[in-house]
């Protein structure tokens, strides 16, 4: 499971999602495919209802829809957006 | 003995004092003095008074101690270190010291810098003037602004991009002006107002070789204040709402050219011209504005080229149609 870091502030704009990381500065803007995948960490689902969240609405197979959450997240946690509980 | 000076910003009354009249002389040249009696006419009811105390006589027992602790943030030789309820700002040996719940700042001023009209106005009155102001709910954005009727148009971009050379030339082309360089949003009912920091015009020297009535500024070191009754602004407006976001980026081939771009790109490049990362409670109602701003504006990207009446009728043509 992921958690958002406390120290990151967002805001949904359009079909985006604008967030920054207070403690180092940086901000950013997830498109749309992020902004699905990081609203399901707001709702603290796991891996599995993510992928089948991205399955619903994306034509890719289980397999790319997971390593692509796999490196998306992982980008977010190095990035200290995220945290893995 | 205190000297003491006041002026007026919208709902704000700023109230000076200072032990060396050099401080008051330094803000007061920095100021626009036709824009901040436009101020005083408007004759809003003052919600918050500010104080700023900058003294250069002092003991060092009465400087606040820096907290033993790395600063939270850095902006050149400035230094951040936020604290509950206050602010102290470090810049080389001068302490700042911002109490939010007073609203109110004292400023123990090293004498490098009180010989400094420059910092004195930049740094160390309006940095915590900017910290004072986010508390009562007004948001820096640094940004020019002129106005096509009722219509605002902030011009949003970082140093040397250029802003205050268009907004002066819109101003000067028929546009009412409102600031080149820095404008305060604030909520207003379900929409954001905005109004004017009084500081006066800066223009460069390659800005002034631009418009005919500068010629004589071409060369000038660093840059020239120019209060409005010096320049062909014939309109001023203090307050408003924005209804366009014009980001200028100078062209490569000479032409123009604008474009709509969308919010969210919008809104990353208004976080860059305005977020404080210092003092975090705020922040969040500080994105607020800024969504706000963005989904109720329309944002474009503006290519700036060589000919101003062109760029004009560019502004003319996207702020004459009524936002969607």
């Amino acid at each position: 499971m992921y958690s958002i870091n406390r120290n990151v502030v967002y805001r949904e704009v359009d079909d985006r999602i604008v967030l920054i990381n207070l403690d180092s500065g940086y901000y950013y803007s997830l498109n749309e495919v992020g902004r699905l995948i990081f609203r399901c960490i707001v709702d603290k689902k796991d891996i599995d209802n993510i992928i089948d969240k991205i399955l619903n609405e994306y034509e890719i197979t289980r397999e790319k829809a997971r390593n692509d959450i796999d490196s998306f997240l992982s980008e977010l946690t190095k990035e200290n957006i995220l945290k893995e509980e | 003995m205190l000297l003491r000076d006041y002026f007026r910003v919208n709902n704000f009354l700023f109230e000076i004092k200072t032990d060396d009249k050099k401080a008051i002389d330094a803000i007061r040249s920095w100021l626009d003095e036709d824009i901040i009696k436009l101020h005083i006419l408007k004759n809003n009811p003052v919600e918050q008074i500010i104080n700023i105390r900058i003294l250069s006589n002092f003991s060092l027992d009465d400087i606040p101690s820096t907290p033993e602790v790395s600063p939270e943030a850095t902006f050149e030789n400035i230094s951040f270190y936020p604290g509950d309820g206050i602010t102290i700002i470090k810049i080389d040996d001068t302490i700042i010291r911002i109490d939010y719940q007073s609203s109110s700042a004292y400023c123990y001023v090293s004498p490098e810098h009180i010989d400094s009209p420059w910092v004195i106005s930049h740094r160390i009155f309006f940095l915590p003037a900017l910290e004072l102001l986010r508390e009562s709910e007004s948001f820096y954005l640094h940004a020019g602004c002129v106005f096509n009727g009722d219509s605002g148009i902030l011009i949003c971009g970082g140093s040397g991009q250029g802003k205050s050379t268009l907004t002066y030339a819109l101003a000067r082309s028929g546009f009412s002006y409102m600031s080149d360089d820095a404008v305060f949003l604030r909520a207003n009912g379900r929409r954001t107002g905005m109004f004017s920091f009084p500081e006066k015009l800066k223009l460069d020297s390659s800005s002034c070789s631009f418009f005919s009535e500068f010629k004589d500024l071409k060369g000038i070191r660093g840059k020239k204040e120019l209060s409005i009754g010096e320049t062909k602004i014939e309109d001023v407006v203090i307050d408003g709402e924005p209804e366009f976001i014009i980001f200028p980026e100078i062209s490569d081939n000479g032409s123009s050219d604008v474009y709509p771009i969308p919010d969210a790109e919008a809104m990353l490049l208004l976080i860059r011209q305005s977020v404080s990362l210092v003092g975090n409670e705020r922040i969040g109602e500080h994105l607020d504005i800024l969504k706000t701003l963005c989904e109720e504006s329309q944002s474009y990207r503006l290519i700036v080229g060589n000919n101003f009446d062109d760029v004009a009728r560019l502004i003319e043509g996207i702020s004459s149609k009524s936002p969607a």
